[in-house]
């Protein structure tokens, strides 16, 4: 029985959907779940569907955007976000106060832009101890 | 008092410089015992260091940092060891790299101080270095000095055990094993020879550097006390990774007193590194391993467990006078499970070093103590590392040892011998006698060359081996309070027995037996 990585198992899921539509598309998709049990592989199905929506985002030239900010972001915002990553892009919002100010904002789970406001005022503190 | 917080903060804030850049990071895909399997992270380096955003820290819900070094790089993960407390860490945590390999900061101020394997002071004594202090650090792993900058060894570092400095002599920038069972007096050795160092003044003292891997906290404690009370934190640093660690950290931990112990050899002085003990390092670095996975050789190590201390132990060196003259002198000890040194490990280690002191239990149950085997012990560096002095009364020591532990059989029978065999059994008797040597009583060199020329020229033969130490000490009292400058100093200051010292040695000898006899 052969192994194989995670990234093949996305790779092949993708190439055998491209260009099916309607119900051959579900019909593919449950051949697909089928081999990745028959290669008790099943505990992996998690990481490989991650894997295939990276890698077919990255074929459509397609960057995925996750901000975090402290307040919901403004059209003006994204737009401004969505030029300077230069590709098409599939933004996710995240409000979260503890942010405090500023975004953060990680680019195809690779690359992290830190801009929040609790990041600077730690390590603003992080090497000054009071008292 | 206040306000100078409060001046503090604002000097704080307006210092402070923003820096907003793009990174690239990973995130935990699973995190356990001590190591963590990270996706993304494409261009992260093997050895690099990690830093994982784990949980927990300020009040602010915030985060704290708990740093890692990348081990495996996989296909479409890394695998990394935690240096720290990994339950803080979840699924998901972002990783960053930080572009650097582990180093140590180092610096005179280490001296004295109990530290872990990071550089953290772990004896409540508050920061090490000041604001002032020279940031110098030093990477934990390094290439060993090559050939051109290396000189043969070629000066004693004495133990004050008087078995060692007598016929398995250490020279600094040599590496000797101490391997024996548990209980056996390994660790003892070791402090023996570190309180020596301040006390063997002929030479300038080295800085040594203890490292505990996996030993009891208890012990540790227990052994720093007591170099504390003998005077010896004045010279040493301790590297200690306790049992509660994480593995992680056991296994850092030879690497770290090496970086110390090279930045000392650097600026043209002595260091001593004591590493206590290799094969709980050996453990932890299995641990390591089969958790990430890697195929496991014989008996479970991983293939690399060679290289493991190999390259660690290479670091040992006496530099050449070009390259400043300064030393690095490894004592590794190793664990014996019954005996066994044709085990995995002990074999490893002692292929690596310049030779082993090997400890029996039969000899320590028999009132040897050191327990020194003296047949199966050998030091590679040998009499170049001794002075004149030892050299010439310890040659003889050695040989008659040898011929006595062959006749050793048949020193039941010593009354139906012929005279010379049982004058030999006497002898061998006698000076197994003067080489014991109660814990913590390390004796300078001149007095071990008296003593050790007494014994091996016959002046102690007529004394019963009951008796030969409560003998021996008295001589040594006799030559320390009538003859300290005449002989002992002489010694001392020329490092040579020459004829007349001698002739002068042994007339006090002769006067001493008068007396006492």
């Amino acid at each position: 029985m052969t192994k194989y990585s995670i990234s093949q198992y996305a790779a092949a899921l993708i190439l055998a959907l491209e260009e099916k539509s309607g119900s051959k598309r579900s019909e593919t998709i449950r051949r697909f779940l089928f081999i990745v049990r028959k290669n008790k592989d099943w505990s992996k199905l998690g990481r490989i569907v991650k894997e295939a929506e990276k890698q077919s985002l990255k074929k459509q030239g397609i960057k995925k955007v996750e901000v975090e900010s402290a307040a919901p972001l403004s059209r003006a915002v994204k737009k401004e976000i969505e030029k300077i990553i230069g590709a098409k892009v599939v933004l996710e919002e995240k409000v979260r106060p503890e942010v405090l100010a500023g975004i953060k904002v990680l680019v195809d789970d690779e690359i992290l832009i830190d801009a929040s406001g609790i990041s600077q005022v730690e390590r603003m503190f992080v090497g000054n101890q009071v008292g | 008092m206040k306000n100078s917080i409060v001046e503090n903060l604002k000097k704080e804030i307006e210092g402070f410089k923003k820096e907003i850049k793009a990174e690239k990071i990973g995130h935990v895909l699973e995190v356990g015992d001590g190591i963590a399997k990270i996706s993304g992270l494409g261009g992260v380096g093997s050895q690099e260091m990690l830093e994982f955003s784990a949980e927990g820290g300020s009040a602010s819900g915030g985060e704290t940092t708990v740093q890692g070094i990348a081990f495996n790089l996989e296909e479409d993960s890394v695998g990394a060891i935690i240096l720290g407390d990994y339950l803080k860490i979840k699924e998901g945590s972002v990783v960053k790299p930080t572009g650097r390999v582990l180093s140590v900061r180092v610096g005179e101020e280490l001296i004295g101080r109990v530290i872990d394997p990071l550089g953290n002071p772990l004896d409540g004594r508050g920061p090490i270095f000041g604001e002032k202090s020279k940031e110098v650090f030093m990477p934990a792993e390094r290439l060993a000095p090559s050939v051109t900058v290396r000189e043969s060894v070629n000066t004693p570092l004495h133990t004050g055990i008087k078995a060692i400095d007598a016929m398995i002599p250490i020279g600094r920038g040599q590496r000797e094993l101490i391997i024996g069972d548990r209980q056996i007096g390994k660790t003892s050795i070791v402090t023996d020879t570190i309180v020596n160092q301040g006390r063997d003044t002929g030479r300038r003292t080295p800085i040594c550097i203890y490292v505990a891997i996996g030993q009891k906290e208890s012990k540790v404690a227990r052994l720093v006390a007591t170099l504390k009370e003998q005077g010896a934190m004045d010279y040493t640093i301790v590297v200690s990774a306790p049992a509660s660690i994480p593995a992680s950290l056991w296994y850092l931990a030879p690497y770290s007193a090496t970086a110390i112990g090279e930045y000392f050899m650097q600026q043209g002085k002595d260091a001593l590194v004591i590493y206590d003990d290799l094969s709980k390092h050996a453990w932890a670095y299995r641990e390591l391993s089969l958790l990430l996975r890697r195929p496991p050789g014989r008996e479970a190590y991983p293939g690399d467990i060679f290289y493991l201390h190999s390259r660690l132990l290479e670091r040992a060196a006496k530099l050449n006078k070009e390259n400043g003259g300064g030393s690095l002198t490894a004592l590794p000890i190793i664990e014996t499970q019954l005996g066994d040194v044709s085990a995995y490990i002990p074999t490893n280690v002692i292929s690596i070093t310049d030779g082993q002191i090997y400890l029996e239990p039969e000899l320590f149950f028999q009132g040897v103590r050191p327990a020194l085997n003296v047949g199966l012990s050998i030091s590679r560096v040998g009499s170049s590392a001794q002075t004149k002095a030892m050299k010439k009364v310890a040659g003889r020591l050695r040989l008659e040892l040898a011929q006595f532990r062959e006749l050793a059989a048949f020193a039941q029978f010593a009354s139906e011998l012929d005279e010379s065999t049982r004058k030999r059994i006497e002898r061998g008797r006698v000076l197994t006698e003067i080489l014991k040597q109660p814990e913590l009583e390390p004796m300078p060199y001149e007095l071990q060359v008296c003593l050790i020329y007494a014994g091996t020229n016959g002046f102690l033969d007529d004394v019963s081996p009951a008796e030969v130490g409560a003998v021996s000490d008295k001589l040594l009292e006799y030559l320390e309070k009538l003859h300290r400058d005449a002989i002992l100093g002489k010694i001392k200051e020329s490092g040579e027995l020459a004829q007349d010292l001698e002739e002068k040695l042994k007339k006090a000898i002769g006067e001493f037996k008068k007396t006492y006899a």
